[in-house]
């Protein structure tokens, strides 16, 4: 997952940190949430002012969005986490492709890479059936 | 004039309702997916069915409501405003034009390529009753054409499987044709809708394991059928596959799940379930009366709307 928040939402070259993240997997996992609430989940011990920092700076980065609730900021997460994933992987993609000076350089790396998994998985596959076999075999024999 | 009032209203209404029924699949097939516990044939019946909802619903209730309450309640002699109606049943008709070239043209594709792949092919005998040949440069398996299907083998296919693992495999294809499967595809290109290829996908998914369902008998079967997909997947993928036919093997992504399915395969839970058409006779019946019944209050309440709709 770490990779994930390096590539998204946050300007180029500037990753998301450790903390960031623990407070965005904290507001995965209520949904919604004030500085103060988050704190009184104590998964987070580190202080208010830096708790409201940190999610000043993902809401910023366009990570989360907020709403006013009296005088302090209800967060809101904008993606899943699977959504942030997908957009990572494509985010991914799209810097491989864009980096070369010949562009079907990359692909023939992507291409390469995947043909490679296809055939890890398939071996992987033809080993699962060769020992369902194996399993059938000797429950005929006894 | 009457005639010509008749059939741009049914037009517009078959239109309207043909699109609003297609952005009610479009938006909520997936909710569909709480079947999972149901039999994969099951599961690609369903999802045919609500692909094609639209046009048998919009082409039933034009025909059998909208058509017969234009004859019965409006006046031969009234002069209305004929802009809103002739605008969509031109748009009706286009759409109509529109699924009629993709059927054309995906037909045409179909018989060109595949007249290519049957040049020098032969009868292959792969112990099924089944018109089966083995072709050069074709996918490595593959159920070709609509009116008269066939399975086409390629040689690479010959070489790679045993005979019990090329004789399941083509029993795959074969339960694709006892379900259609390419008619389906072409009664899907006869309706376009944007965002319909999803449902498409799910389907064709759907399609292929309940064709793995419907060509294992045994889990021997299913391991010879895991074996081929595995050894199939190995080969380079054929370019440019036309519309109306069906492959045994579509991507290692689909591959896995379908290998994982097989060797779990379970000869208790295969077992077809029997469809007790008898059970839905009465209730079909008293529909059936009760349609009759209020057959002609329904016209009425049809005229109506058409004829607001048509303002």
């Amino acid at each position: 997952m770490k990779k994930v928040f390096t590539f998204f939402g946050a300007p180029a070259g500037t990753p998301l940190g450790p903390f960031e993240q623990q407070v965005l997997e904290a507001l995965w996992s209520r949904g919604t949430a004030t500085v103060r609430e988050l704190l009184e989940d104590q998964k987070i011990t580190q202080a208010y002012t830096t708790v409201m920092t940190t999610l000043d700076r993902l809401y910023k980065k366009r990570l989360l969005d907020r709403t006013a609730e009296g005088r302090a900021f209800r967060y809101f997460p904008r993606q899943t986490p699977e959504e942030l994933r997908r957009v990572a992987v494509v985010e991914g993609i799209r810097q491989l492709l864009g980096s070369g000076d010949a562009s079907s350089l990359p692909l023939s790396y992507l291409v390469e890479a995947l043909s490679t998994h296809d055939a890890q998985l398939l071996d992987e596959l033809q080993v699962l059936v060769e020992r369902k076999r194996r399993e059938l075999k000797k429950a005929e024999q006894e | 004039m009457f005639v010509l009032r008749g059939v741009a209203v049914s037009l517009t209404f078959f239109v309207l309702l043909y699109c609003v029924l297609s952005l009610m699949v479009v938006s909520g097939w997936r909710y569909l997916r709480f079947l999972r516990s149901a039999s994969a044939q099951a599961q690609a019946n369903l999802l045919f069915w609500a692909r094609v909802f639209p046009l048998l619903a919009s082409a039933f209730v034009t025909l059998v409501l909208v058509v017969p309450s234009f004859v019965l309640h409006e006046p031969r002699s009234i002069h209305e405003d004929m802009v809103v109606p002739l605008v969509l049943g031109v748009g009706c008709l286009l759409l109509f034009a529109l699924g009629a070239f993709r059927v054309v043209a995906a037909q045409a594709q179909t018989s060109r390529v595949v007249a290519d792949w049957l040049k020098g092919a032969d009868a292959l005998d792969a112990g099924v009753t089944a018109p089966t040949f083995r072709a050069n440069g074709t996918p490595p398996l593959t159920l070709v054409g609509v009116c008269s299907p066939r399975v086409l083998v390629s040689e690479a296919t010959v070489a790679l499987l045993n005979r019990d693992e090329l004789r399941v495999a083509v029993r795959h294809e074969i339960a694709h044709m006892r379900s259609r499967d390419n008619l389906k595809k072409l009664v899907f290109h006869c309706s376009p809708f944007p965002g319909m290829a999803s449902l498409e996908n799910a389907w064709q998914e759907a399609a292929e394991i309940a064709a793995d369902d419907g060509a294992v008998a045994s889990i021997c079967d299913a391991l010879d059928l895991a074996t081929a997909l595995i050894k199939l997947s190995r080969l380079m993928p054929v370019q440019g596959t036309p519309a109306f036919t069906m492959a045994l093997v579509n991507g290692s992504g689909s591959v896995r799940g379908r290998v994982e399915r097989l060797l779990a395969w379970d000869e208790s839970k295969a077992r077809p379930i029997q469809t007790r058409w008898r059970y839905a006779l009465p209730p079909l019946l008293a529909t059936i009366l009760c349609a009759v019944a209020v057959y002609g209050d329904v016209l009425t309440q049809t005229h109506r709307i058409t004829e607001w709709l048509v303002r």
